[in-house]
């Protein structure tokens, strides 16, 4: 058998041999199965929370009444985003110092309905008043005169009255029975010195 | 350019290097192949490895009986027949691989002073089997003179290391014993036998020495025949022909090298998991033979009229011998249904592998009546009513009770602590003083387990409950039923009759004077269409916590999606029951705060469904905005809603 033969066998049987270890050493890649299960691990989306802007204040502040007519101030409300579906006003003021309270729907609801709650007691000095849109499915946003008050200075007594916008009022927004008032502002009524 | 193919050494020789490398691997296979086939041949035991050398003492019948015909349809003498089927087996024996060589005695069964021995224990086969050709019948059939003539020889001549073996060969029974006469009284027969058969334990418990027997011929005392080697580890073999014989002497043949496994199986009547003199064996029973390693079912066989079985032919090895138990049995040894153990080394005879069994007891059911004593304050009547699985009334069977130690007010007495004819047993249960407070308890009765009944039991309740409170409630729902709503009470023709929700859950809190809760609790209240309101109630005591003293509460009501209800003064006697005045409760609260405002409103719009489907209605929102409970969300909800608005008289 000449060299070039027995070169060519040899190298054939390490051929061989090198491919039938490789055949029996062929394993999947451990790299690969981990990537596979890591892909298919779901990242949980964490929720937002609801955000409530809405904001509720009486307007001018402070307010000095008028002699010999009725003192007006207004609820305004800035909904900062929110679209409110109604608002429910519990206010509170002094009625040893003003009288003659009223309440009124302001311009912020095209067409409001005030809802039969409540109301002036002008005994207690408490008002809760609820108006909402006329069309149920109206929803509204911005700043606007949601309501607006009306009073005389009895004999003033004293220096200045408070009128409170109490924390228990309501505002309801696009999500249904949720509440997004945050934040109340009331008035101070100035009252001329006792002569 | 095949024929250059062919020329050309170079190309030749690369194709005879890859046919030797294809050769390689097939070469390797087909080894594997047959590595596995002799594996599996040794694991099965139908090949064993090897064969134990024995020393055989071969114990042949040459009494006068011999010279009789073989059967009806063959003339030939039984000893020819016999001499013929005992050389084949030394024949075989012969031919057999075993080192040392097996070795064979020859000794005579006969009458005492013709009973000997005739070829002492030697490896020169042929010297035996030509001295069993030589015999001529004569004599008696005194067996254990063969026996014991056998054992003198062999005794000075065993061998270490090789296996001991007997086969004895007679046509009929014992009738004459070493140093006794030849009679064919019942009384020497007896006795004959029974030496016969202690001369067989004495050379099994000396030579560990086991008994392959023959009876041959239809005169033959098979019982002495079956005891001998039951009792020695080895088998009995009956043969009616002279066919049959030679084969049983070729059977005996192969398998004295082999190891064997016997045992009985028998009647464990009183369960102490030993055979006693009155615990008679099992007959029919199937036992399987298992490989340990492989599991593998090697053999099956059935015990014997005795509930002796044997298994022949085992190779050295480790096995399981499993009893298959059958309908109704329990097994009581080995515990917990288990298999028997065996190693089988040197081809030795294992025996006594015992299986134990027993009728399984009867279910049985104990029913106590009444099952339960409410507010006991004297002495109440239990009647045990003991019956087996068919119903059938179990008498005789003594039943105890327990009563738990921290219950020791509890008093039992014994009036009939055994079953009755009717299966019945009677005991009295009481207090043993009056208890001062609520008072629970449990008396347990127990029925014995016997070898035929399975134990059994049942238990009654004893309670004791002073002074439970009653209260009833009656609850007019806004918009439901006959409540009408607040703008007229009294008109309630827009309400609902048949609210959805009949059954709805009423919350009571109950204060002092001070304004401290000192009770809670939930009732269910139902709503009756003929009334038009829900109403319910229940009774409370020291159990829920209901410690109130006689006086004047205030209660307060709630239900759900209702504002909640005050009621300003109630009077409370404790044990006696309180109708608690009627509610009316205001509709509207869909958030459940307690308030009606505009969240609520918010959500009654949303479910609200007169023009069209509502787009933010959950169906929990619809729930609780559907004051009227009719199934939709509507306008007369809407308008219910603003009226219950408008007045808001709740807590």
């Amino acid at each position: 058998m000449s060299r070039k033969t027995f070169a060519l066998i040899l190298t054939l049987l390490v051929l061989t041999i090198i491919l039938v270890v490789v055949a029996i050493t062929n394993k999947p890649s451990p790299m690969q199965t981990t990537r596979q299960s890591q892909q298919r691990i779901a990242t949980p989306t964490p929720t937002p929370p609801v955000p409530g802007h809405t904001t509720l204040s009486l307007s001018p502040s402070p307010v000095t009444p008028l002699i010999g007519a009725p003192t007006i101030v207004n609820v305004i409300i800035d909904t900062g985003g929110d679209e409110v579906r109604s608002v429910q006003l519990e206010i509170a003021y002094d009625p040893k110092v003003l009288t003659g309270m009223t309440i009124r729907p302001g311009t912020f609801f095209t067409n409001p309905t005030v809802l039969p709650v409540g109301g002036v007691n002008q005994s207690t000095g408490r008002i809760t008043y609820a108006i909402v849109p006329g069309s149920f499915k109206e929803l509204q946003k911005g700043i606007g005169q949601v309501a607006q008050l009306s009073f005389y200075p009895r004999q003033a007594s004293t220096s200045s009255t408070a009128i409170t916008v109490l924390d228990k009022s309501l505002v309801t927004g696009n999500t249904r029975g949720q509440n997004v008032l945050v934040k109340s502002t009331g008035t101070n009524v100035v009252l001329a010195p006792t002569r | 350019m095949w024929q250059r193919v062919f020329r050309d050494k170079r190309i030749i020789g690369i194709l005879a290097i890859l046919v030797v490398l294809a050769a390689v691997p097939l070469t390797l296979d087909l080894a594997k192949q047959q590595q596995d086939n002799r594996q599996r041949a040794a694991e099965t035991g139908q090949v064993c490895t090897s064969d134990q050398a024995t020393d055989t003492m071969m114990i042949f019948d040459q009494s006068g009986s011999m010279a009789k015909a073989t059967s009806d349809t063959d003339s030939t003498p039984r000893i020819d027949s016999a001499k013929k089927a005992a050389t084949a087996f030394l024949d075989i024996l012969a031919k057999r691989t075993a080192q040392p060589l097996h070795a064979v005695s020859l000794t005579t069964i006969s009458t005492d002073i013709y009973s000997i021995v005739e070829v002492s224990l030697t490896r020169d086969l042929t010297k035996t089997k030509d001295a069993i050709n030589a015999l001529v019948p004569k004599g008696g059939t005194c067996i254990e003179c063969g026996i014991r003539n056998a054992m003198a020889d062999f005794g000075p001549n065993e061998r270490n290391g090789v296996k001991n073996v007997a086969v004895m060969l007679t046509d009929g029974g014992a009738t004459q014993y070493v140093g006794g006469v030849a009679s064919t009284t019942k009384e020497n027969e007896t006795e004959a036998e029974k030496r016969a058969l202690a001369a067989a334990v004495e050379a099994n418990t000396k030579y560990h020495m086991s008994f392959y027997t023959i009876g041959f011929g239809d005169s033959v005392n098979d019982q002495l025949l079956v005891d001998i080697a039951n009792q020695t580890g080895g088998k009995y073999y009956f043969a009616p022909n002279a066919a049959t014989l030679t084969t049983i002497y070729q059977q005996i043949a192969q398998d004295i090298g082999k190891g064997g496994i016997s045992g009985d199986v028998f009647n464990d009547t009183n369960n102490n998991q030993i055979q006693d003199a009155t615990e008679t064996g099992v007959a029919d029973w199937k036992v399987s033979l298992i490989n340990q390693s492989t599991h593998a079912v090697l053999a099956t066989t059935t015990t014997d009229a005795t509930g002796h079985y044997t298994f022949t032919g085992v190779c050295d090895g480790a096995y399981e011998v499993k009893l298959t138990l059958q309908v109704g049995w329990t097994q009581t040894t080995p515990s917990n249904d288990a298999s028997q153990t065996v190693l089988i080394s040197q081809a030795n005879n294992v025996t006594d592998k015992d299986f134990g069994v027993n009728l399984a007891p009867k279910s049985t059911s104990l029913v106590c009546s009444p099952t339960g004593l409410e507010n006991i304050v004297k002495d109440f009547a239990i009647t045990l009513y003991l019956k087996d699985g068919s119903g059938v009334a179990v008498s005789g069977i003594p039943v105890t009770f327990t009563v738990p130690s921290d219950q020791s007010l509890i008093s039992v007495k014994t009036v009939s602590g055994t079953t009755n004819t009717t299966g019945q047993a009677a005991f009295t249960i009481g207090l043993s003083q009056t208890p001062t407070a609520e008072f629970h308890g449990q008396v347990t009765f127990n029925s014995e387990a016997t070898n035929n009944y399975a134990a059994a039991s049942c238990s009654v309740d004893v309670n004791y409950i002073p002074n439970r409170t009653s209260f009833n409630f009656t609850a007019f729902l806004h918009g439901i039923g006959k409540s009408g709503d607040n703008a007229n009470p009294s008109a309630f023709s827009l309400s609902n009759q048949q609210p959805q929700s009949t059954i709805r859950n009423l919350n009571f809190e109950i204060f002092d004077e001070d304004g401290n809760k000192k009770f809670s609790n939930t009732v269910g209240i139902t709503y009756a269409s003929s009334t038009g309101n829900y109403a319910g109630g229940n009774s409370f005591g020291p159990q829920e916590n209901f410690n109130l003293t006689a006086g004047a509460y205030t209660m307060r009501l709630i239900t759900s999606e209702h504002l909640a209800k005050r009621i300003p003064i109630i009077q409370i006697i404790p044990g006696n029951t309180i109708t608690v005045p009627a509610v009316s409760f205001v509709a509207g609260d869909a958030d459940n705060n307690n308030a009606l405002n505009v969240l609520d409103y918010d959500l009654i719009i949303g479910c609200y469904s007169d023009f069209e489907a509502p787009v933010s209605c959950t169906t929990d929102s619809k729930t609780r905005t559907d004051l009227n409970d009719d199934g939709s969300v509507n306008q007369t909800d809407y308008n219910l809603f603003l009226r219950e608005l408008s007045v808001q008289n709740g807590d």
